[in-house]
């Protein structure tokens, strides 16, 4: 099963926001090619860091959650959030290799 | 470092957009033992965002084909490896290829791995990257609605992009250096009429300027005189804009390859022959970074190479056994 899990507008707070360890958020579209090339590499990760770092994507191309897109100020997809007790602690724009992502979202914490 | 396997292949294919899974599709068909490698599959083609001049394909987009390709070389056998070449080199019978993590041998190398786009060299790119500037149109068009934006560069991708941001944005600028566009002429047209896009002509940005997001650029004359047609900007002066796309062209991705003894032209692409033979033997090269195709660097033509390459291979193998 799958270890990423689909946040939206109403469960945005009780997944990412009061989660009781870090948290990265993707957020995607299905327009985006860039955004299906991570997909594979974030559910290959979050099986990794099961129980130290959560992973998490919002699908900004869902109305619904647009305004979590601009509360969060999100300009360019794919864009990562990385969310330590409610905050956003760090940011990460485009597309990275899997090597490449989980030695930054390493670095940050 | 691990030699990944005792594997030598007949052949590794570097690079996985349309040369690349080309190659892969014929290579399978041949039923080569190969791989393919790629730094993440991502490619320029992902990023466009409507396609209407590939046959049997109309009204696509480059997501939608690469899957479709990729679908199709892994249907038929290929083995696409996510993997960042960092270097080729030569060895007895064959070659080395060397990731971050790992060591490849085979007897045979198509080199696939593309172009990557051209960053403006501005200070604060980096900065703004996600907070209003970015190199995909396609991806984040969205984003601008309602919204001032400007797209830079005068070939089919800035029209492109500048197109498809008019969708949602209140105002697109389409800021080119020269006296006129290039691109084709029916994209042309449709950007001349379009009354959401103003064309700003002999024009660069100088500078990027804002606080956490972009809030403006300043725009300097370019070189090159006035031009015919759309508004030229007679002076410098600065542009209120919430976001900037650049779309300025590509370079071959060929810095991994130092260690071989490869010819480039004056433009960096690596010359190839009719059969896309480089000029070292036992190596083939396919797509944006060769000098084939009479110099048309389109998806239909990064196929065909992709394709022609493999054949040779076939060819060669064949020859040797």
């Amino acid at each position: 099963m799958s270890q990423v899990i689909e946040a939206n507008a109403d469960n945005f707070e009780a997944e990412v926001l009061r989660a009781d360890m870090p948290v990265l958020v993707d957020f995607y579209a299905t327009w985006c090619g860039p955004c299906q090339n991570l997909a594979p590499i974030l559910e290959n990760l979050a099986e990794e860091w099961a129980g130290k770092i959560k992973v998490v994507k919002v699908n900004t191309g869902e109305d619904a959650n647009m305004d979590l897109a601009l509360k969060y100020q999100i300009r360019n997809i794919p864009n990562l959030k990385i969310f330590k007790d409610g905050q956003a602690i760090y940011d990460i724009v485009g597309f990275r290799a899997q090597e490449e992502l989980r030695a930054e979202v390493e670095r940050a914490l | 470092m691990t030699t990944a396997e005792n594997t030598i292949y007949d052949l590794i294919i570097i690079g996985g957009g349309p040369a690349g899974l080309s190659a892969a599709i014929y290579a399978a068909r041949y039923c080569m033992n190969f791989t393919v490698l790629a730094a993440d599959f991502t490619n320029p083609l992902l990023a466009e965002h409507k396609i209407d001049n590939y046959p049997a394909v109309p009204k696509t987009t480059g997501g939608e084909l690469w899957e479709k390709m990729r679908g199709q070389a892994v249907d038929l056998g290929a083995n696409l490896m996510t993997d960042k070449v960092a270097a080729v080199r030569e060895i007895e019978g064959g070659f080395e290829v060397e990731t971050g993590g790992a060591t490849y041998r085979a007897k045979n190398i198509i080199l696939a791995s593309g172009a990557q786009r051209n960053k403006p060299g501005l200070e604060n790119e980096d900065k703004f990257l996600g907070h209003g500037l970015s190199y995909c149109s396609a991806c984040d068009a969205p984003f601008y609605r309602g919204l001032r934006v400007a797209v830079v560069g005068g070939g089919n991708s800035a029209l492109t992009a500048a197109a498809h941001l008019s969708e949602f944005a209140s105002q697109v600028f389409l800021i080119h250096r020269g006296a006129e566009l290039h691109g084709d002429p029916a994209l042309r047209e449709k950007i001349q009429a379009n009354n959401k896009i103003e064309i700003i002509l002999n024009t660069q940005v100088t500078a990027l300027l804002g606080g956490d997001n972009l809030e403006s650029v300043s725009l300097g004359v370019s070189g090159g005189g006035v031009g015919q047609g759309g508004a030229a900007s007679s002076e410098a002066r600065d542009l209120k804009l919430d976001g900037i796309f650049f779309e300025i062209g590509s370079t071959p991705e060929t810095e991994f390859l130092t260690e071989l003894n490869l010819n480039f032209n004056e433009q960096n692409k690596i010359t190839v022959d009719r059969a896309q033979k480089t000029s070292l033997a036992g190596v083939w090269a396919a797509g944006d970074l060769t000098d084939g195709s009479n110099n048309l660097k389109q998806i239909i033509t990064a196929c065909a190479e992709g394709a022609i390459a493999a054949a040779d291979v076939f060819t060669a193998l064949k020859s040797k056994k």
